[in-house]
């Protein structure tokens, strides 16, 4: 077995992080994405946003304890794992400065059949972030397969 | 080898100065302007990887790909085909929100490969006050093989009604008697 299932449920503890104009770049920058409402000030205070927002993939970046989470809790090889699935819900826009909080749980433990690579065990994590009101701003489902051999 | 396009994009009907499309100017079939992506490189690869946090060796250290993954050397992280597919929404949304973004990697992609990416809108609706369209994205490589495909949801905005604007049929308003 690639996976340990009675990682079902576990989660990382809440996370405080505050967003920065330099994660923002570095995301921009890796995905050679120079949209000026991520980047410009002047150019994202014209548009509805009022000011400079995340990207859409931004919720990536928030990962504190994923790591240990996938290997403590699943005992998954990362090299084996292979992140095919993502689906993000926007509650509202992230923006430079702004503090926020965040956790990630595993939500699905199993083996299915993928379309791309056969039969395989498989895990769906939630990541999600909440200002510190304790509403949410955006999260996350992400599912990965794990290579088995 | 094609560079990712400028902005705006030539072409684009509404060049997306300061606010992005209205609900009512939207048709379902609208296909959004592609955008073709400079071929991914192993720094780029390195760059994501730092960005992201996801440091997992398959994306940058190719014995470890080969030997302990089973991938057969190094591939891209299959989301940063999302954060390309996130570019083409936003150069078209520019600041219009979008509520849902979910993405499949359907295939491995390579250092060299370059990504198209691709939306097209399949649905719009009024939902509890939102006006929502629904695109169907994707993208592929210079092969034409598809290595991404999803759908988003925004919520676009209608414009607002001029104040005293005309009315058609004035006579209707006036309650003549016909006949």
């Amino acid at each position: 077995m690639a996976i340990n299932h009675d990682g079902l449920g576990r989660e990382t503890p809440w996370a405080e992080t505050v967003v920065t104009q330099e994660q923002i770049g570095a995301l921009c920058d890796a995905l050679e994405d120079d949209l000026p409402l991520f980047g410009d000030p002047a150019v994202a205070a014209a548009s509805a946003y009022g000011g400079i927002v995340a990207p859409p993939t931004f919720i990536n970046v928030f990962r504190r304890a994923k790591t240990e989470l996938l290997l403590g809790a699943l005992e998954v090889d990362l090299p084996k794992l292979l992140h095919g699935e993502q689906e993000i819900v926007y509650y509202a826009p992230l923006r430079p400065g702004d503090r926020v909080r965040h956790r990630i749980k595993i939500i699905e433990v199993g083996r299915k059949k993928s379309r791309t690579y056969g039969e395989l065990d498989y895990f769906t994590v939630l990541i999600t972030v909440k200002n510190r009101e304790d509403q949410k701003l955006v999260e996350a489902r992400q599912r990965f397969f794990v290579r088995e051999g | 080898m094609e560079a990712s396009q400028s902005f705006p994009p030539a072409g684009l009907a509404v060049a997306p100065a300061s606010h992005g499309p209205f609900f009512e100017e939207v048709q379902v079939g609208f296909e959004l302007p592609t955008v073709r992506k400079r071929p991914i490189t192993r720094l780029q690869l390195a760059k994501y990887a730092a960005a992201s946090g996801d440091f997992n060796p398959s994306h940058v250290d190719e014995e470890i790909a080969r030997e302990l993954g089973g991938m057969g050397g190094v591939f891209a992280h299959g989301m940063i085909g999302m954060g390309f597919i996130g570019e083409l929404l936003v150069r078209w949304l520019w600041d219009r929100p979008l509520r849902r973004f979910s993405l499949r990697a359907v295939a491995v992609v390579r250092p060299g490969e370059a990504l198209e990416c691709y939306g097209k809108v399949v649905r719009k609706w009024v939902e509890e006050e939102d006006n929502l369209v629904e695109i169907a994205v994707g993208a592929r490589n210079q092969r034409g093989e598809v290595t991404h495909t999803g759908t988003a949801l925004a919520a676009l905005p209608t414009r607002p009604l001029a104040p005293g604007a005309a009315v058609k049929h004035p006579y209707l308003l006036e309650h003549r008697v016909i006949g």
